[in-house]
């Protein structure tokens, strides 16, 4: 009997008694088959301690050659093949293949010891032969995953493994078939609850943004509650993302945690030595070209079970600038505008491509839709990423197409792309956030409604008579490393008659109105699931726009029942802040209490909200991933 | 003899001028080779330099003057462009809201504001790429929201220089316009077309000037520019100049005859032509037309629908229709007509 057994049925056991993992070996389209992991942990700890980012990079286990432990040999997925009778007694020769696509993209180890440990299995180079002693008490194989889907070309993510067995007798070889596909990342949503909340620690400078959000991850029940990085960077959001991959396991899923750097750049990679002189005229050492917060991939997560990749083109996926006989100090002279002996318009506009593209790559830009049905029957059982480019009339103002492509060749999380090229800092978690509530849909979208604002401060002034009422009353503008600092107050008459405020709110109203369109066209979203948040917008003088009350749709979804957002810093009319009152009374039916944030300070004023200045690993579902598909 | 004589008379200035700082030593002074090096610090007399920019040539008196009797408003500028400097320095993942930084030194900005923007020199500062952007990028529309025609020869030179970078250009086409100078709008207009490398910086600029000048040009690139990337420059900037929500405002009351005709306009070139316009453009006119006149805009698109006899028109004019019928401004417009 010549069987190739793969865990077709996904229970996490290979068993030749099991008819679904016979039926099912090589079934592409039933939504059972074999899945294996992307071996980019770093099972033995290995990598810790390793500085320079091209070393981190390259540091996990796909790309050794042996296995390193047990945990490394537990997170591969095994291929079996039945033993043969009939290679007992006749001189037989078996091999395994892969399609010719696969062969780039996994590694095959096979057991030729005669225990279970990591040292009983040695690599297995494709078409090998395999004799009739080893044939016939049944080969064990393990397969780990060396790239992504996207890197490898002509490779969807699945195996074709092909066992033959050459019999003496037989021209043909008889053999048999079993597929495999890759387990892809999937991001988590909002409706699976926090696990644990990270923020980044400023020490005094954000103090109180921090006591607040960790009283508001306890008041949650956050399970792991709050871990705090000691880094230089208050975008906590924005150099981190957190997915999950996941495989059937004989004691449940064996899961592989991964945390994506960002591809912020601080210069595109080809204009390195024009940069090298910028530094040098700052006065400062040379950076790396990564965004130095997003290391904590490395240096916190990467380890056992946990991948921690940096997936990004050094010139964002524009094309690279060649220097080959270039002046730099010409060009560097050209750059900031003073004589130079020639122009080179074709590098400044290669680097306003990059830096203007740049902050689409910070994670505040990227996040997950529930699970729902599209309008057009499609199930997105673990929703779809969504993020924000400049769209059709912008199209190079777009995210690193290194991380979209990865993405998208999973084929499981197929992005939701978002104008945001209205915006300043450009990301989707500004205007629109997906919240569980209690509803029939189980989620809510709330979004920005600076019309809303408008009118709620028309009343304030017409209703009320609170025209002299305060908005950020006892704040400062702004706060940089405690320079100089004035009073942020302004009256509600002020603010309805600042020329810049209301175009720029008008504006953003159309905008958001323009992103619902899209979202509730493809996720056949009805009023109801809609919940508007209100707050006004401005422009600080490079065309886009930002929020000029803190931001109240960038909070950090807690679990079902928590909401953190920034104080609105609204005018207080007997004794209520008017915007807290309105987002509490909107809420509260919904089963969500707001917990409310004080992110004026370093936050608001550095251009963002508590999203931004947040992150958080979420909860796995009960659920494993491949049940969905083996249920449709 | 008169040349020996000047010498003479200058050399005993000189001398003149040492004994001073000897005589501060001698009180109690900080040791000489821990003094700062000598150069006359800001308030004592005006750097020369003032009287060299063709472009503060109008303002170069009142610079002087103030040079010397407000020494702290410049001193003012220089702190905050220090905290540009050191804001970058620490990686800038995030725009800086510079504007608002300058804007705290108050209304007797301007001058000193111009004078950096004139004098700065990046590697003197030694300021970063990123953060002289931003500092220039500041300046300039800090100065802008001063409103000021006195501005306008200085953003002018930005305009139609050798400004490497689009974002100081757009910035400084948006302060112009802020002034509500016809003339100087008219000037960065003549730049747009005589350069196709500045044209669409000013075009995207031009959106902030709020004169009738700067709506008829921007509504002919709509029309009749071959280049689609400014025709969607162009548009998108006619939503900006027409904005009923900024006409509303006390600060465009001077000119609410002008924006009334520009808006009205606006609504019925774009209602126009939006049967020919492709759908990224077609969804550009119509985010437009909701800022401007969301009824107007409605009622005309009707009209011309129910008026053609080609169906492509009709089907795309009702299209329109129904956006603006769909526009969350529709109400608001609707209660304050």
């Amino acid at each position: 009997m010549i069987v190739l057994l793969v865990d077709a049925s996904r229970d996490g056991v290979i068993d030749f008694e099991d008819p679904l993992d016979l039926e099912h070996r090589y079934d592409p389209d039933s939504g059972f088959g074999g899945l294996f992991l992307l071996n980019f942990d770093d099972a033995s700890g290995r990598c810790a301690g390793l500085a320079a980012d091209e070393e981190r990079e390259a540091c996990y286990d796909a790309r050794l050659d042996y296995i390193v432990d047990a945990l490394d040999l537990a997170n591969m997925a095994r291929i079996r093949t039945h033993p043969i009778e009939e290679a007992e007694s006749e001189a037989l020769v078996g091999r395994l293949t892969v399609d010719v696509a696969s062969e780039e993209a996994v590694r095959l180890y096979r057991r030729t010891g005669e225990g279970e440990g990591p040292d009983d299995f040695t690599v297995y180079e494709f078409g090998d032969p395999i004799d009739s002693e080893d044939l016939a008490q049944g080969v064990d194989f393990a397969i780990e995953g060396l790239f992504w889907a996207a890197s490898v070309d002509e490779w969807s993510g699945r195996v074709e493994l092909t066992f033959t067995v050459e019999l003496p007798d037989r021209e043909e070889p008889l053999e048999d078939r079993a597929h495999m596909d890759v387990a892809p990342v999937i991001f988590p949503n909002h409706m699976s609850p926090a696990a644990e909340v990270f923020l980044s620690n400023l020490g005094r400078y954000n103090a109180d943004f921090r006591s607040d959000v960790i009283d508001a991850a306890t008041q949650a029940g956050v399970p792991e509650g709050v871990t705090e990085f000691v880094i230089d960077d208050r975008w906590t959001q924005d150099i981190l993302l957190t997915g999950y991959m996941a495989i059937p396991g004989p004691d449940g899923p064996r899961e592989v945690r991964a945390y994506f750097r960002s591809a912020n750049l601080n210069y595109p990679g080809s204009l390195e030595p024009v940069f090298e002189r910028i530094y040098q005229i700052e006065r400062v050492p040379m950076p790396t070209l990564l965004r130095e917060g997003g290391e904590i991939v490395f240096t916190h997560f990467h380890g056992p079970g946990r991948a921690g990749r940096a997936e990004y083109d050094p010139d964002k996926g524009f094309e690279p600038v060649n220097l080959d006989g270039v002046d730099v100090e010409d060009v560097v002279r050209y750059l900031y505008g003073s004589s130079s002996n020639r122009t080179y318009p074709h590098i400044a506009e290669h680097i306003e491509l990059v830096w203007d593209a740049d902050t689409l790559d910070s994670f505040g830009n990227t996040d997950t839709t529930p699970p729902y049905v599209a309008t057009d029957g499609t199930m997105y059982p673990f929703g779809r990423v969504y993020r924000g480019h400049g769209g059709p009339a912008k199209p190079d103002f777009r995210p690193d197409p290194t991380l979209t492509t990865i993405i998208e060749a999973q084929g499981r999380q197929p992005i939701l792309w978002l104008d945001t090229s209205w915006l300043l800092v450009a990301h989707v978690d500004e205007s629109l956030s997906f919240v569980p509530t209690e509803t029939e849909r189980g989620f809510s979208l709330l979004y920005s409604a600076p019309l809303e604002a408008i009118e709620v401060l028309e009343r304030v002034r017409d209703e009320m008579g609170g025209g002299s009422a305060l908005l950020f009353a006892g704040r400062l503008y702004p706060d940089y490393d405690g320079w100089g600092s004035t009073s942020a107050a302004v009256t509600v008459n002020q603010v309805l008659s600042d020329t810049g405020v209301m175009a720029a709110s008008a504006r953003a109203a159309v905008e958001v109105a323009s992103q619902l369109e899209v979202v509730t066209a493809e996720m056949g979203l009805v009023e109801t699931d809609l919940i508007p948040l209100p707050f006004l917008y401005e422009d600080i003088g490079w065309g886009g726009l930002s929020a000029y009350q803190p931001g109240l749709v960038n909070g950090l979804s807690l679990n079902a029942h928590n909401y953190a957002t920034a104080q609105p810093e609204g005018p207080v009319i007997g004794g209520v802040d008017v915007f807290e009152e309105l987002v509490e009374q909107r809420l509260a039916p919904l089963g969500v209490t707001v917990n409310w944030i004080d992110a004026w300070d370093v936050y608001h004023v550095g251009m963002g909200g508590v999203h931004c200045g947040s992150n958080s690993e979420r909860v796995l579902p009960d659920m494993p991933w491949w049940t969905e598909e083996s249920e449709r | 003899m008169r040349a020996y004589l000047t010498m003479t008379i200058l050399a005993g200035i000189a001398l003149f001028a040492v004994p001073a700082q000897a005589e501060t030593d001698a009180l109690g002074g900080a040791p000489v080779d821990e003094q700062p090096p000598l150069s006359p610090p800001i308030g004592t007399s005006p750097p020369p330099s003032f009287f060299a920019h063709p472009t503060l040539d109008h303002v170069a008196e009142e610079l002087s003057a103030l040079w010397r009797n407000r020494p702290d408003l410049f001193e003012a500028v220089e702190e905050v462009r220090e905290a540009v400097a050191a804001y970058h320095r620490g990686g800038a993942w995030r725009p800086m809201n510079v504007a608002r930084l300058l804007d705290q030194i108050g209304d007797e900005r301007l001058l000193p504001l111009l004078w950096a923007l004139e004098s700065d020199d990046p590697f003197v500062l030694q300021m970063g790429l990123k953060a002289w952007i931003a500092w220039r990028v500041g300046l300039i529309e800090s100065v802008g929201r001063l409103g000021d025609a006195r501005s306008v020869p200085v953003l002018l030179s930005i305009v139609s220089g050798e400004e490497p970078q689009a974002a100081i250009r757009r910035a400084a086409v948006a302060s112009i316009g802020r002034t509500g100078d016809v003339d100087g709008i008219a000037a960065t207009i003549a730049v747009a077309e005589e350069s196709v490398e500045r044209r669409a910086a000013v075009i995207e600029g031009l959106g902030q000037a709020r004169r009738a000048v700067a709506a008829d040009y921007l509504l002919r690139v709509s029309k009749d520019s071959a280049d689609r990337r400014l025709r969607r420059a162009a548009v998108r900037s006619l939503g900006d100049w027409g904005n009923l929500e900024a006409w509303r405002t006390p600060a465009l009351s001077l000119w609410r005859a002008e924006g009334e005709a520009g808006r009205k306009a606006i609504v019925e070139s774009l209602v126009d032509t939006y049967p020919e316009a492709d759908h990224v453009l077609r969804a550009e006119i119509a985010k437009t037309l909701q800022l401007v006149d969301v009824l107007s805009s409605a009622s005309r698109a009707a009209e011309r629908a129910e008026t053609t006899e080609e169906d492509a028109e009709r089907s795309a004019w009702r299209e329109l229709e129904e956006a603006m019928m769909r526009s969350p401004l529709r109400a608001r417009q609707e209660r304050f007509r």
